[in-house]
């Protein structure tokens, strides 16, 4: 077989590239004659025949799978082409010996492990390659290494986790350098000034500049994020009288991408001026956070908590007249007997079943870590500490009630870079990694709130598992980014939240010691239901008809989004 | 049953279990699908000279499916024990295999037979049966289980000798395989190859690996004269996924991993 370089070539050496990795990778095309290579992440594949194609996979494997192509290894063959192919040379036949049980029965490996090796490590095949010893040159199924792009690789992997930067809150004047790709975003100054003026966290007085007059540089004049405003009044003439206007996206799935950030998803944004969906507008990655915060932090205490959302859960219901059981229905008995002495066949549902009371309920917790967040809250502390707090309590309730919990923290710079921290999925242990995390978790950034819902759905979407899922988003309600800001963010949220729930997902918005007024905030979360509060304490009394009314309305929701597809009237008696 | 099931020891879990047994504490086995958990009690049970009763745990297994219930007959109720009373009755080992699925309010029913009491009440007869010597309670879980599944209750895992067996290392895996399904190890040392490269691949899109259970099924196959590539095909990657550009690439792996016929 001779690859091409076609998307299903390279798809179909995929899993065999990172099996004999033991890393995930992916494939792409090498330049034309140029030697194929990898970054520790993709691999550059040369055009070939397969067999060649196989070893040269089997050595770049094996030197990921060896560690032989460290980042902090491979620094010291910068800008030393020489050497770098001489550290091949020794280190390419050395890993292929020491991976081979883990590599096919290629002909290459077998002699790889024939061979004597004149080196045990790669820290003395580097010795080697720096030394003056002649040194035959690699085969030439070897490839290349280019130590340049391995480092590269690795350094955007670390730059797009938090930097220590990030977490001390310090983006000042950090300017996002995306005005080439989307020029609606100069016509918007005031954004930016109010970014330099407050060093990028957001204050009173920026809030009040941006309320003021960020609506203004928005596009009454149709420059701010109007895409293609003449296409869309094109393809509107075109519908028919009765053409309903698909508000919603027809696929609320995102694309998946490899960014220089690692693995995102794609979402689109709404764009209120245009009445319409930018597709593929905003890019999600998901990071680990760092554990800086003590990892034996106090377990919170959430007995009244779990009292009240205990509630929630579904009593156990005793069917009668069931054909099995666990035990006699007395009643049915009797009746039967009285059916059988009359010389009719009796009824066999003599049974009564308890049935299922397992709960079916995964929670995703959103926690705004956003530069904002570091406001002073109306009560003692800052609007994260209360975040925090709450997660805390409701984490450990939920856990405790058998729900499935997942927390995350998500902030922004910049639609390309929107960042949610894990700090526990789905299927994490709610341990002390996780309220280490939390407590790790410091403001820095800004809030596009819409994609980090948009994603926060797709989790519950493909990892929750359970039939009832609810969105928990603690934040001051108050959504701003580069490009994202006014009544254009705020339609936006309010859309995410309107999509999740079509999705049956529950949406509940706590607003914790922020200053926002009720107002603001209602145009923020729309319908979802929401609240807010100086600390979380204070929710506590209602937190049980929030929780209940979020899961009830999306599943209301869900059903009326179901007839509208099948095209059924929709019924509303009962539905509530 | 008389000849002992065919099992290896990894690492010292036969001298665990009857050690365990011996001091009459209930056994906990952890470990992914298709690793040999089941195997490994049938061996152990054989060696002990015990009866196995093993129950197959479902969401829908409620207290009275294991401990038994009334049935009406004719005019008369009659009691109909359940399989942990036939168990704790006869001295046999218990098995419940994926614990976890049942209802957290069935396993309660285990707690006093699992610690120090070994008493199993009966309610709805009004009696408590004392173990009879020889009883053994053994659950199994699967802690990586993809599905939404509660965790065990604290209060359960206590009251627990946990063994945690994992897919064996290359060289026992290769003994099991091959006698297992009578195949010449270099057969077998191929499929756990295979398996090993697609145990290591962490992409998404795979809910499991590949077990001991499908190596040893796919050597079957070629025992019965299939190809190997063949077998491995029908019996490892088939079963994996249903998605096209995945199972494309996992045949790719099964023909760079199995050496062409």
């Amino acid at each position: 077989m001779s690859v091409t370089g076609t998307p299903d070539d390279l798809d179909r050496l995929r899993l065999v590239a990172s099996a004999m990795a033991g890393r995930p990778l992916t494939l792409k095309p090498a330049a034309d004659d140029a030697p194929g290579y990898t970054d520790g992440r993709v691999v550059y594949l040369p055009s070939g025949e397969r067999p060649e194609l196989l070893a040269f996979l089997a050595v770049q494997g094996a030197l990921l799978g060896a560690g032989s192509l460290d980042p902090g290894l491979v620094r010291r063959l910068s800008g030393r082409a020489g050497v770098a192919r001489r550290y091949l040379a020794v280190e390419g036949w050395r890993a292929l010996a020491e991976m081979a049980d883990r590599l096919p029965a290629l002909p290459l490996v077998e002699a790889a492990v024939r061979m004597d090796h004149p080196s045990s490590c790669p820290e003395q095949s580097l010795e080697l390659a720096l030394g003056r010893r002649p040194l035959a040159d690699p085969p030439p199924v070897f490839g290349a290494i280019r130590p340049g792009r391995i480092r590269a690789a690795a350094d955007a992997v670390t730059a797009a986790a938090p930097t220590p930067r990030d977490l001390a809150g310090d983006i000042a004047a950090d300017l996002l350098p995306e005005a080439d790709d989307d020029e609606a975003e100069e016509t918007i100054p005031l954004g930016s000034l109010s970014r330099l003026l407050n060093g990028g966290i957001q204050t009173g007085l920026s809030r009040w500049l941006a309320k003021k007059f960020g609506g203004r540089g928005q596009p009454e004049d149709g420059d701010g994020g109007a895409e293609l405003p003449m296409g869309g009044a094109r393809a509107v003439s075109r519908l028919g009288v009765n053409t309903r206007v698909c508000l919603f996206p027809l696929t609320l799935q995102p694309t998946e991408i490899d960014t220089d950030r690692g693995h995102g998803w794609c979402y689109p944004e709404w764009d209120a001026h245009a009445g319409r969906y930018r597709a593929g507008w905003c890019t999600v990655t998901e990071f680990d956070p760092p554990v800086t915060g003590s990892t034996g932090a106090a377990r919170p205490q959430s007995g009244d908590l779990t009292r009240r959302l205990a509630r929630l859960a579904v009593a156990l219901e005793r069917h009668r007249r069931q054909p099995q059981g666990d035990d006699i229905d007395l009643d049915a008995a009797v009746d039967a007997r009285i059916v059988a002495r009359a010389g009719l066949t009796p009824p066999e549902d003599v049974y009564l079943e308890t049935q299922r009371t397992r709960r079916s309920l995964s929670v995703l917790v959103l926690i705004d870590v956003s530069g904002s967040s570091a406001e002073r809250s109306a009560a003692a502390g800052d609007v994260l500490r209360h975040e925090r707090e709450a997660t805390a309590v409701l984490a450990d309730a939920l856990r405790g009630l058998g729900d499935r919990v997942a927390v995350f923290g998500f902030r922004s710079r910049g639609r390309h870079s929107v960042s949610l921290l894990r700090v526990k999925d789905f299927d994490d242990q709610l341990t002390g990694t996780a309220y280490g995390r939390l407590a790790a978790l410091a403001p820095s950034g800004y809030t596009r709130l819409g994609a980090a819902i948009r994603h926060g759905a797709h989790i519950l979407d493909t990892r929750a598992g359970t039939e009832r899922r609810l969105l928990v988003v603690l934040s001051d309600g108050f959504p701003y980014d580069d490009g994202y800001e006014g009544r254009y963010a705020e339609a936006d949220a309010r859309r995410s939240l309107a999509e999740a729930r079509r999705q049956g997902i529950g949406c509940l918005c706590l607003s914790l010691g922020a200053t926002t007024d009720a107002e603001t905030l209602g145009r923020v979360f729309g319908t979802a239901a929401h609240a807010s509060a100086a600390c979380f304490d204070d929710l506590i009394p209602d937190i049980g008809p929030l929780f209940r009314r979020a899961i009830a309305s999306a599943e209301l929701q869900r059903r009326v989004a179901q007839r509208q597809r099948r095209g059924a009237p929709i019924e509303t008696k009962g539905a509530a | 049953m008389t000849v002992r099931p065919f099992y290896l020891a990894q690492n010292g879990e036969e001298r665990i279990f009857k050690a365990a047994y011996a001091q009459g504490l209930s056994i906990l086995l952890k470990g992914p699908t298709g690793c040999g958990k089941t195997r490994f009690v049938e061996a152990m049970a054989h060696d002990l000279g015990r009866e196995l009763i093993t129950v197959a745990c479902h969401e829908d297994l409620t207290a009275s499916d294991l401990v038994g219930r009334f049935l009406i007959q004719g005019g008369d109720t009659v009691w109909v024990d359940g399989p942990l009373t036939r168990a704790v009755r006869a001295g046999a080992i218990c098995y419940l295999d994926e614990v976890v699925e049942a209802r957290q309010d069935t396993t309660v029913v285990i707690h006093p037979l699992s610690d120090h009491r070994r008493l199993l009440p009966i309610d709805r007869l009004g009696v408590t049966l004392p173990a009879a010597p020889g009883f053994c309670l053994v659950v199994s879980y699967n802690p990586g289980y993809q599905s939404v599944l509660k965790d065990l209750k604290d209060s359960t895992r206590q009251r627990m000798v946990a063994i945690e067996l994992g897919f064996p290392p290359a060289d026992i895996e290769v003994k099991v395989v091959s006698e297992e399904a009578g195949v010449d190890l270099g057969i077998a040392e191929s499929l756990v190859r295979l398996g090993g490269a697609i145990r290591r691949l962490e992409t998404g899109g795979l809910r499991e690996v590949a077990s001991t259970r499908v190596l040893i099924a796919a050597a079957r196959l070629v025992a019965a004269g299939v190809p190997i590539g063949d077998a491995a095909r029908a019996a490892v990657t088939g079963p994996l996924t249903d998605d096209r550009v995945l199972t494309d690439g996992l045949d790719e792996l099964v023909d760079t991993y199995l050496p062409m016929p």
